[in-house]
């Protein structure tokens, strides 16, 4: 009886466990699996049953210069992201958290950018910077700062500053929820003191708030920069890569090669190597960095 | 008071009465499924279009539903994409072994499915005879129907009379003409003279063709026997080379930038941004009626300019079957697609977008019910224009001539990146012409080289 019993002890977290292993496998573990396997294969529509190539994928992305310019084209778009999103997400963290009358409404409002989808955010960015109607142009225009109206998502130059502003604009709330959820922690009294002491605002903030939420912000930076890195709805949505590949970040070459040219085991490849990336970079961020005795204090 | 252990239930107990109640559940909904009585059988058909615009959508809506009236047995679930989503899709699902059952497309985009053996051309034959389609609008390969076609749909530039009136400026008939027009009218900080899109874009590559066409570049050519690339061959080449430097100079008088779609000419045209734009058939006159209708009888169409062959791009567009796995699908799909091209099929469809459409069959401009449309009995003046573009239109597979076989190629070569917008595009940012076809010249082999179907 006892026996059954630790049996039982022994079994039952598996049997609760194996709903979101299964769902784990399914949607995660299986696909990155097929997907290894498919970038040593030649496969298109026409050949489903695929060919083993073994390296010649990896060796026919790693010698296109396309591939390398869209590599450095995501580090642009990511890092650049990033930078947007913490300046804003931080301003407004530090704007929201201060008392003032119809604080809960203004505090929902700045929260809505997160929460429209990223279509409908996709098609507001496509008219505010519309050439003929945007109101960017039209604002810009009026205070002088154009002497016509541009095209912002068909120009080579201002094409990428342009999808990081307009993908910018939705993810930067979400740094504004973890800096202001780490903000809420911070002890009152040090303000207070600081303030009897006669400290500025800057030095409040650079003496109490940024040491207080460093952790928090290395974090907010690795995260951040995975997911901007893999981006690929706002970019295809805005620009499809364009103009003139401009804007051809590692995610959209991969469509590209897979969907477009139908040489799925290129995609693969692209993918594969893709990854490769991102973990080269948060090995590295985690190692140099060092950003849980940040979180740990 | 504590309570007593003995009314607490063990983890055994919970999972006794789970799984008998799981039992339970099982055994009920089991009993309902064996003693239920059976569905109706219906047949499933899966119709398919890269044809995005609503009220299209909704004419083929109600030609089904109609059908579905008198045919409970028949279940339809429709299937509309972005027109640069059709093919890539059309692959995918047949390559994952679900073909649709009836797909709306031109002859161009059917040419490649037809020649892969995808599609059931001995339905379509079966079809087009029972809608008595005259033989002049038949598209066949290796000798029957691959397609059941009822109307056209045509490249052609609409413009602006009253402005053309102001400058005293007429119709344009050749390159130099329409270059002429241009530089007159052209007001860069009020309406700009044309839309010329130069990007990586759908829409640039369907009005470009005839600027390439008419000026006598062939992409492609059929000889020893097969479909090769022929676009950096002289005397292709220069012509080629021609092509892109005189778009390149017309688009110094457009008002479009390289993200343009189809959505922005009509825009532009449509709030008065620009005097000329091309389009493909007359979408561009419904959306003026529709959003200012200020402008409406101020607006006529022109072929654009040739300079060697009278050519124009233009594809007739109808109904294809692909071949099913089961015999009753193919069977109810030739059924509905035999009504969808009878007058109650055809005509709520040609008047969606009235002249958008244009009827293959010319007897449909006499037909009472189509004239009685308020659209078309206002601008019957085009109609004889219409006749005309349908006569020497051609399309990505019958570019060549109706003596060539059918190039199942040249339509794939040309969508894969937008390539005769990307070459626009590249000419605009300021590379060399010549290093530019040369480029999309190679672009296509390698790319033919993927796509050589075996026959």
């Amino acid at each position: 009886m006892e026996g059954r019993g630790r049996r039982l002890d022994r079994i039952f977290p598996v049997l609760l466990l194996a709903p979101v292993l299964s769902l784990f496998t399914v949607t995660n573990l299986y696909p990155v699996t097929y997907a290894l396997i498919l970038s040593f294969q030649r496969r298109t529509p026409w050949d489903l049953v695929g060919q083993w190539v073994g390296l010649h994928n990896y060796d026919v992305v790693l010698h296109d210069p396309e591939f390398w310019a869209s590599l450095t084209r995501g580090f642009v778009f990511g890092f650049g992201s990033v930078a947007v999103q913490i300046l804003a997400g931080l301003f407004t963290a530090l704007v929201v958290r201060q008392r003032f009358r119809g604080k809960p409404i203004i505090v929902t409002l700045v929260l809505v950018p997160y929460i429209v989808p990223t279509f409908a955010t996709a098609l507001i960015m496509r008219w505010i910077f519309n050439d003929m109607y945007g109101v960017a142009n039209y604002a810009l225009f009026s205070l002088g700062f154009l002497q016509s109206y541009v095209s912002f998502f068909g120009d080579v130059s201002r094409a990428m500053p342009t999808l990081i502003i307009a993908n910018s604009w939705q993810y930067a709330m979400f740094v504004t929820l973890v800096f202001l959820a780490r903000m809420m922690t911070i002890d009152p009294n040090l303000y207070e003191m600081a303030e009897v002491l006669g400290a500025s605002a800057f030095r409040k903030f650079r003496d109490i708030t940024l040491p207080s939420i460093k952790g928090v912000f290395l974090l907010v930076i690795l995260l951040r920069s995975i997911w901007m890195f893999n981006k690929f709805d706002v970019v295809y949505l805005l620009t499809r890569g364009g103009p003139l590949s401009s804007t051809t970040t590692l995610p959209i070459l991969t469509y590209i090669n897979a969907f477009d040219g139908h040489q799925f085991g290129i995609g693969a490849a692209i993918a594969t190597l893709t990854f490769v990336v991102l973990a080269v970079f948060a090995t590295t961020y985690f190692v140099v960095l060092k950003p849980e005795k940040e979180i740990v204090t | 008071m504590t309570d007593s252990p003995d009314k607490k239930m063990s983890r055994r107990s919970y999972l006794k009465y789970i799984g008998a109640g799981a039992v339970v559940v099982a055994a009920a909904g089991g009993a309902y499924y064996l003693t239920r009585p059976p569905p109706p059988k219906t047949v499933p058909l899966h119709f398919f279009t890269g044809e995005s615009d609503p009220d299209s959508i909704k004419a083929w809506q109600s030609i089904y539903n109609e059908y579905l009236k008198t045919h409970p047995n028949v279940a339809v679930t429709d299937e509309y994409v972005a027109w640069e989503e059709e093919d890539p899709r059309i692959i995918n699902l047949v390559s994952a072994g679900t073909p649709p059952s009836i797909w709306y497309c031109g002859d161009a985009v059917a040419a490649e499915p037809t020649v892969r053996g995808w599609i059931d051309q001995d339905a379509v034959g079966e079809v087009v005879a029972a809608a008595g389609i005259p033989e002049q609008n038949r598209r066949k390969y290796q000798g029957k129907d691959f397609i059941a076609p009822f109307m056209y749909e045509i490249v052609y530039m609409w413009y602006r009379t009253d402005v053309f009136e102001k400058y005293g400026v007429q119709a344009p008939k050749t390159w130099k003409d329409l270059l002429d027009v241009c530089e007159t009218i052209d007001n860069p900080t009020g309406m700009r003279a044309n839309a010329i899109v130069c990007g990586a874009i759908e829409a640039s590559m369907e009005y470009s063709a005839p600027f390439w066409w008419g000026n006598g570049v062939r992409f492609m050519d059929y000889k020893d026997g097969d479909w090769q690339v022929t676009l950096d061959e002289e005397p292709y080449m220069s012509r080629a080379v021609e092509t892109l430097e005189y778009l390149y100079e017309l688009h110094k008088y457009s008002a479009a930038a390289p993200d343009w779609s189809y959505s922005e000419l009509l825009d532009a045209f449509s709030t008065e941004k620009v005097a000329i734009t091309y389009y493909i058939g007359a979408r561009v006159l419904n959306v003026v009626i529709d959003r200012n209708p200020a402008i409406e009888f101020k607006m006529a169409p022109f072929q654009i300019p040739c300079p060697r062959e009278n050519v124009t791009l233009g594809g007739i567009q109808g109904y294809t079957l692909f071949k099913q796995k089961d015999p009753e699908v193919t069977a109810a799909a030739k059924d509905l697609t035999e009504y969808m091209l009878t007058p109650a099929g055809v005509m709520p469809f040609l008047l969606s977008v009235p002249y958008h459409e244009i009827p293959a069959d010319p007897k449909i401009y006499e037909d009472p019910t189509y004239l009685a449309n308020p659209r078309i009995s206002n601008h019957k003046d085009i109609i004889p224009f219409l006749k005309e573009m349908t006569a020497i239109c051609r399309n990505w597979t019958t570019v060549l001539g109706p003596d060539k076989p059918l190039n199942p190629y040249l339509y794939n070569l040309c969508s894969e990146g937008n390539r005769l917008g990307a070459m626009q595009e590249k000419r605009v940012a300021g590379q060399e012409s010549e290093t530019i076809v040369k480029n999309a010249a190679q672009e296509m082999r390698d790319q033919l080289a993927e796509l050589k179907i075996e026959t």
